[in-house]
């Protein structure tokens, strides 16, 4: 199966979204909500490109994170057409956070130097990517999701308040691409989504590991015991060395 | 059979060359970056015993990984960790028994042995082949 990308002729593979199938050959599409560990979302689209059947066909504008390859597709990634949506996405997106770095830079790129609409009243730099709220269902968790809409839109708490799913593990935050989610560790607490966690001692040394209410979440989903998850890397290597020299007798 | 990995312990003489040699092989931010392997010394004192990823067939941080991020790489028989599908949950490096995968909290970044593409540099350095590459 063969898909032309501005005039090159590109083999893909039958399932395979646009994005990918430039991705693997070099081409750059900008994206913002793309993660390769979870599901397409489309949510940013800034990953448009124009698509046309046959010559007699008119071009559409797609995401090409969530399209499949067709044989005999032609795509533009980078037309007037493209880059003008785009640029609008952007200065829509600067409007709600200015601060972000990550879009600054996007939006420089596509000649919007400020936004020309009217900035948030409380801007942040959630971009609403939905990275956060995939990778915590990715993790089990569930405990987050978009809420509101338009210029209200946020990632919230169930009813905006409600931490009780949060398990601490973090990976909203560390895995935000403008580090939008706060989240604090001091000593053994780790402050998140307005809860307070306790990172579990390492048995051994005493750092701090993962939370406890994480390590009884993993213990739940994986069907391995609680203790399997206790202790940190370092002196879990120290240990494996002593076992290993327990092995060959020495 | 593909190359393996072999350690052997008792050949282990501390030096932590191997550590070195992995640091080096995977540069970070224009410096030698974390070290996948450790040289401990145990017992005696002053010997050591080389500790890294086993590439385990059944292995639990395959098994936690909520994304796919680790993945065998057939070619070479590393279990393989991919950043850009990594979502840093850590399940991995608290599932792993041995204590072979770390974070680098500076980084954010999950990190592991992936066998430098098929021609482990801790064993090329190895003085003493405590660390071989072979069938």
């Amino acid at each position: 199966m063969n898909v032309i990308i501005n005039g090159r002729t590109l083999a893909a593979r039958p399932g395979e979204s646009l994005l990918d199938v430039t991705r693997r050959a070099g081409i750059h599409i900008p994206t913002l909500c793309h993660h390769e560990g979870l599901e397409p979302y489309g949510g940013c689209r800034l990953c448009v490109v124009e698509v046309r059947r046959g010559a007699a066909h008119a071009a559409r504008v797609v995401p090409s994170c969530l399209f499949p390859a067709q044989d005999g597709l032609r795509i533009e990634t980078d037309s007037t057409r493209i880059h003008r949506i785009r640029a609008t996405l952007l200065d829509l997106l600067l409007a709600r956070c200015p601060q972000a770095v990550e879009i600054q830079d996007l939006a420089r790129e596509y000649g919007v130097a400020r936004t020309s609409f009217v900035e948030r009243a409380k801007p942040d730099k959630c971009i609403l990517c939905n990275v956060c709220v995939r990778a915590c269902a990715a993790v089990g968790a569930n405990a987050i999701s978009t809420a509101g809409r338009g210029a209200q839109g946020e990632i919230a708490l169930p009813f905006r308040d409600d931490p009780r799913d949060c398990v601490g593990c973090g990976a909203c935050a560390l895995s935000c691409p403008t580090g939008a989610i706060e989240m604090n560790d001091a000593g053994a607490e780790r402050r998140i989504w307005g809860r307070s966690f306790e990172r579990l001692p390492c048995p051994e040394c005493g750092r701090p590991t993962l939370t406890r209410e994480y390590v009884a979440h993993l213990a739940r989903h994986s069907g391995l015991p609680q203790e399997t998850f206790h202790g940190c890397d370092r002196c879990r290597r120290q240990q494996a060395g002593r076992q290993f020299l327990d092995l060959v007798g020495r | 059979m593909s190359k393996r990995l072999l350690v052997t312990p008792a050949r282990c003489i501390g030096c932590r060359t191997c550590e070195i040699a992995c640091a080096f092989s995977h540069p970070a931010g224009g410096g030698p970056g974390q070290t996948r392997i450790r040289a401990f010394a145990v017992r005696p004192p002053e010997r050591g015993v080389p500790v890294v990823c086993l590439q385990c067939d059944a292995a639990a941080c395959v098994r936690v990984c909520p994304t796919q991020a680790l993945q065998r790489d057939d070619r070479t028989g590393a279990v393989l960790h991919t950043e850009e599908r990594c979502i840093l949950c850590q399940a991995c490096v608290a599932a792993c028994p041995w204590g072979n995968i770390g974070y680098d909290d500076g980084r954010q970044v999950v990190y592991k042995c992936d066998l430098c593409g098929g021609d482990p540099q801790c064993a090329r350095y190895c003085p003493s082949r405590a660390l071989e590459h072979a069938e």
